[in-house]
């Protein structure tokens, strides 16, 4: 374990400040216990959701890149967004900053033109389970648990877009593409594409007992 | 051959007239629809959707790929109505065994018939529009403002205060599934969270170094499109 730094960017996202608070909370307190380091990401902006991509392409990447860049001029290769629909929108532009690389040039353009430093490097986006689980894993969690949920039951649910699409994610496992080049690369520490289990074994280390939740679990 | 996509309809006669040949290219000629070429008919996707599953039979990925590579415009415009439904889950993008970006291939075609004027603006369109206003203005998003302000879209009589005119939450009209959606959890809310969501909707949380980058996504919109 230890494959992706222990010390990465920050991307909480607008609802982690707002309407879902505790998630943050608990997010950077988790991360502190488990000695891993959060850089908060000054300024950053509004991923886009599953929104603004289905009215501008190139607007949604804009507002990804800029977050990139920032975390960039932060020093980090790694951007770790606990939300899915921001680590989506972020692994979303990275896949199309990668694979076009026309895309890049006329993204790096506009940045410029909207005075945010150039992109020199795509940074990484990871979601925050499959960070705690390399960076920590549950060995870690179970020594640093301070009062087991012992008797608690979870419904693990991981959500749509934790492991989909595997263009994105790069969870690949079965799906296809044209040839084995095109297709996007697996990354070493994704999770199970569809059956997840990152979230379990955490919470089974910290002594929850997870429930039978498949299908349902990336519903 | 089968030129309506329904493989249990009796076949219509068609002109070339029907075809809309240019359709497909225009489609593929957005960065998100390009993959639609590869698509070989085989309903993997439909096969996984939600939608298609649980919503209604007639939202069906490959059949919507296929008429917009016949470029029968009639047949997709009599689907207009579940077209929208997509939910966005992404079952359909990762399990193609074509490689084909499903869900922002369908995405692409409705955007080209928008582009075409070929469909009315529809149900999620408005919302998108909605959200990607209020991103390019602050840069962020704020829920709550998001939530009120949509459901006085819909027409409800929302109360305002009277500096900032900014929508009261539950003083003025609201829908029964809010009520019921907000009411269980609220007793739970700790106050110093109700406070901040209060200060946030008054005060719209910001992205600081905003105005310049403001003025390039506006244009970019703009070129696009999207929010006309
Ligand atoms: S799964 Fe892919 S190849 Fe099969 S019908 Fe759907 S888009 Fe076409
Ligand atoms: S992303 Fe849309 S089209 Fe694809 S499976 Fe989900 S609901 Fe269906």
């Amino acid at each position: 374990m230890g494959v992706i730094g222990k010390r990465v960017a920050y991307y909480p996202g607008c609802s982690l400040e707002g309407a879902t608070r505790a998630y943050d909370v608990s997010t950077r307190i988790v991360a502190r216990e488990l000695g891993l380091e959060l850089d908060y990401l000054e300024d950053y902006n509004c991923c886009g959701a599953m929104e603004s991509k289905n009215v501008t392409f190139m607007g949604t990447l804009l507002l990804n890149a800029r977050n990139m860049s920032l975390a960039r001029k932060q020093g980090h290769d790694v951007i770790v967004a606990p939300c899915n629909g921001c680590s989506f929108s972020l692994q979303r532009a990275e896949y199309f900053l990668q694979t076009d690389s026309k895309i890049f040039e006329r993204v790096n353009s506009l940045l410029k033109e909207g005075g945010v430093d150039l992109l020199d490097k795509i940074p990484e986006t990871y979601h925050i389970l499959e960070w705690f689980y390399h960076e920590a894993g549950p060995q870690k969690v179970k020594e640093k648990t301070k009062r087991p949920l012992r008797g608690l039951k979870v419904a693990n649910y991981y959500g749509c877009l934790y492991t989909r699409p595997h263009f994105y994610a790069r969870t690949y496992s079965h799906a296809g593409g044209q040839s084995e080049e095109a297709r996007p690369r697996r990354r070493e520490t994704a999770d199970d594409d569809e059956h997840p289990y990152y979230m379990n074994a955490l919470f089974e280390a910290a002594g929850a007992t997870s429930v039978e939740f498949e299908p349902m679990h990336t519903q | 051959m089968d030129v309506s996509g329904d493989w249990n309809l009796i076949i219509l006669p068609r002109v070339i007239n029907d075809y809309d040949l240019d359709f497909a290219k225009e489609v593929m000629s957005l960065p998100e629809g390009k993959t639609m070429i590869q698509c070989y008919q085989c309903s993997y996707c439909t096969a996984s959707c939600p939608v298609h599953n649980y919503w209604d039979e007639r939202y069906n990925s490959r059949h919507f790929i296929h008429l917009a590579r016949l470029g029968l415009i009639d047949e997709l415009q009599k689907r207009a109505d579940v077209m929208w439904r997509c939910v966005s889950c992404h079952k359909c993008t990762h399990r193609c065994p074509k490689g084909v970006l499903v869900e922002e291939v369908l995405k692409a075609i409705l955007k080209t018939m928008a582009k075409k004027g070929l469909i009315d603006e529809y149900p999620s369109k408005k919302f998108d529009k909605f959200f990607t206003e209020s991103v390019l203005e602050y840069g962020r998003i704020e829920d709550g403002e998001l939530l009120f302000g949509w459901i006085e879209k819909q027409g409800y009589n929302v109360v305002k205060d009277p500096i900032l005119k900014k929508p009261i939450p539950f003083l003025g009209e609201t829908p029964e599934w809010l009520k019921q959606l907000v009411m269980k959890p609220i007793k739970s809310m700790n106050i110093s969270f109700l406070v901040l969501n209060a200060k946030h909707m008054l005060f719209h949380p910001r992205t600081k170094n905003w105005n310049k980058f403001k003025q390039v996504l506006r244009k970019v919109v703009q070129e696009e499109g999207g929010l006309t």
